[in-house]
């Protein structure tokens, strides 16, 4: 009788303390899914394409494994990683956001430099119609076939300078292609404003 | 005697602390694209920092140890400043090499481009001209960006196809002032002089470079008349249609007027002379003349000049008062010597 009123004392202190332990473990799983979710998002280049949302995930870590920290200082007995879990799961979100974000902020950029692209494709092109007209032109003004070669010569450079930008997006540097695609774009522009200038000035 | 802890003295807000993370954070933003290792080595430095906190904020006050808290995040801003300064060290040292650059290259660039109003200049210098200009632009846009090190790439570049039309040009006029070829020059003329003197008629001497055309009589300066010459004029004359003005002693054949000429009035020399065609066939044997393409004929000395360039196809064009002076002066026969300069 002694001895199992002993036993049941011994079992009343011990299996709270015992319950409490088995609740002191680390959300590994979930741990492990939030870092991958960061990685996914670094992979879908959330820093270049929504860096607003790729430091609010990398702060959400920071908090995770500072709290992890804090926990694995403690006593074992005294852990509890409930705020962890928390913050996990919100790390998690923020990640996947930013993954989100950085998809759709490289797709935008990519359908941004495409239209660059094409319409500076469509100028060229156009420019060299309009070159082609000027040839045909009846009036030959004197000094007219010298003009005409200096004209394509310009021509050629603005077309030898496409393939940048097409390298510049088939790498996937869309921001650098729309940037290097408006900059052709100008140029073409205004050679095709001297072409239409010439043609008003002999009549064509 | 009970001492307090230091710990009791530590007086970091959160917002302190956020300064510390934001701080941290530019560094990392700026080391990102030109040195990520070094960004990451600043990111985990942060992450070690926020720990040691957080632990050390968990504690009881009297157990703290601020000097850890103050040690990490003193690590972080060290490291951070530290890579911070070697990337704008290195930045500055770029810009620099790119400032000195970007003034001979803007130099370059616009000499290139005033040569390429000269005569001569063709299809394949107006294309190195185009993307001389294009790679300038890149590297001003690039310069603005900060981003000196492709800044200074894309003005070498620039430097590059700039020195297409320095090179033509170059060679264009090196022959201007070869001796052989000045003596040649000097002796047509004289000769053609000489011939003049004798005959004690009028004798014509173009001078390409100097764009003149001189009438002589007996042997003096007569008028001195400005000459439009080939696009090309300044070079020797190869093969029909290369454009250029020939050089030599010649004649003229024909006087043209109203109806027979579309240049208001006309003088048509005898191009070519037997050195003309031997010149032809061996370039011709060397391959340098293009397929199909004769030794040329029908240059004149003509009207409608006045265009202030070089415009003709080989011919020798002054304007039309001026050719109404020169004409009545000058027969059938009369000697035309073009040369390069005397």
């Amino acid at each position: 009788m002694r001895a199992r009123s002993l036993v049941v004392r011994l079992l009343i202190v011990t299996l709270p303390l015992v319950l409490v332990a088995g609740c002191a473990k680390p959300p590994q799983v979930e741990l492990d899914k939030a870092k991958a979710a960061l990685n996914t998002a670094a992979e879908a280049e959330a820093a270049t394409y929504a860096p607003e949302a790729w430091q609010a995930a990398q702060d959400a870590m920071n908090a995770v494994n500072a709290e992890m920290e804090v926990q694995a200082n403690k006593f074992a007995l005294f852990r509890s990683y409930k705020k962890t879990k928390e913050l996990v799961v919100a790390a998690e979100t923020a990640s996947t956001e930013a993954e989100q974000a950085g998809r759709a902020g490289k797709e935008r950029a990519r359908q941004e430099a495409q239209a660059a692209l094409d319409s500076v494709r469509t100028a060229l092109t156009d420019a060299q119609n309009m070159l082609a007209e000027l040839e045909k032109c009846r009036r030959k003004p004197k000094g007219f076939k010298q003009d005409l070669e200096l004209l394509q010569g310009n021509l050629d450079g603005l077309n030898a300078s496409l393939p940048e930008v097409e390298s510049a997006m088939s790498g996937e540097e869309f921001l650098t292609a729309k940037s290097l695609a408006e900059q052709l774009q100008q140029r073409v522009d205004t050679f095709a404003a001297d072409i239409a200038a010439a043609k008003t000035k002999i009549n064509c | 005697m009970v001492v307090a802890p230091a710990a009791c003295t530590d007086t970091r807000t959160s917002s302190d602390f956020d300064l510390l993370r934001r701080t941290a954070r530019r560094a990392m933003a700026e080391l990102q694209a030109e040195r990520p290792e070094a960004a990451a080595e600043v990111e985990l430095l942060l992450q070690r920092a926020e720990e040691v906190t957080a632990v050390q904020m968990s504690l009881r006050a009297y157990r703290r140890e601020p000097l850890r808290v103050e040690a990490s995040w003193g690590r972080v801003l060290e490291v951070a400043a530290d890579r911070v300064g070697e990337l704008r060290r290195h930045r500055s040292e770029l810009e620099r090499r790119y400032r000195s650059v970007a003034v001979e290259v803007e130099q370059e660039v616009a000499s290139a481009k005033e040569r390429m109003r000269q005569p001569g200049m063709g299809r394949r210098e107006a294309m190195a001209m185009n993307r001389a200009e294009t790679e300038l632009a890149n590297a001003r846009r690039l310069a603005v960006e900060g981003d000196f090190e492709r800044a200074v790439r894309s003005a070498e570049r620039a430097r590059v196809f700039a020195a297409t039309p320095e090179a033509t040009y170059r060679d264009l006029m090196e022959r201007f002032s070869d001796p052989r070829m000045l003596r040649q020059w000097r002796r047509w003329v004289d000769e053609t002089l000489a011939q003049s003197r004798r005959e004690g008629g009028a004798a014509i001497v173009v001078d390409k470079l100097g764009r003149r055309l001189i009438l002589y009589r007996r042997g003096r300066v007569d008028t001195v008349f400005t000459a439009e010459l080939g696009a090309n004029g300044l070079r020797p004359k190869r093969h029909a249609g290369d454009r250029a003005t020939p050089e030599g002693r010649y004649r003229v054949v024909v006087k043209k007027h109203g109806g027979a000429t579309i240049y208001y009035k006309a003088l048509l020399i005898d191009y070519p002379n037997p050195e003309d065609l031997k010149r032809y066939r061996a370039a011709r044997e060397a391959g340098a003349v293009p397929r199909g393409a004769g030794v040329g004929s029908l240059i004149e000395i003509h009207g409608e000049g006045g265009e202030g360039r070089d415009w003709t196809d080989g011919c020798v064009a002054l304007t039309n008062d001026d050719m109404d002076r020169l004409y009545p002066r000058v027969t059938v026969g009369t000697p035309v010597t073009i040369v390069g300069t005397f």
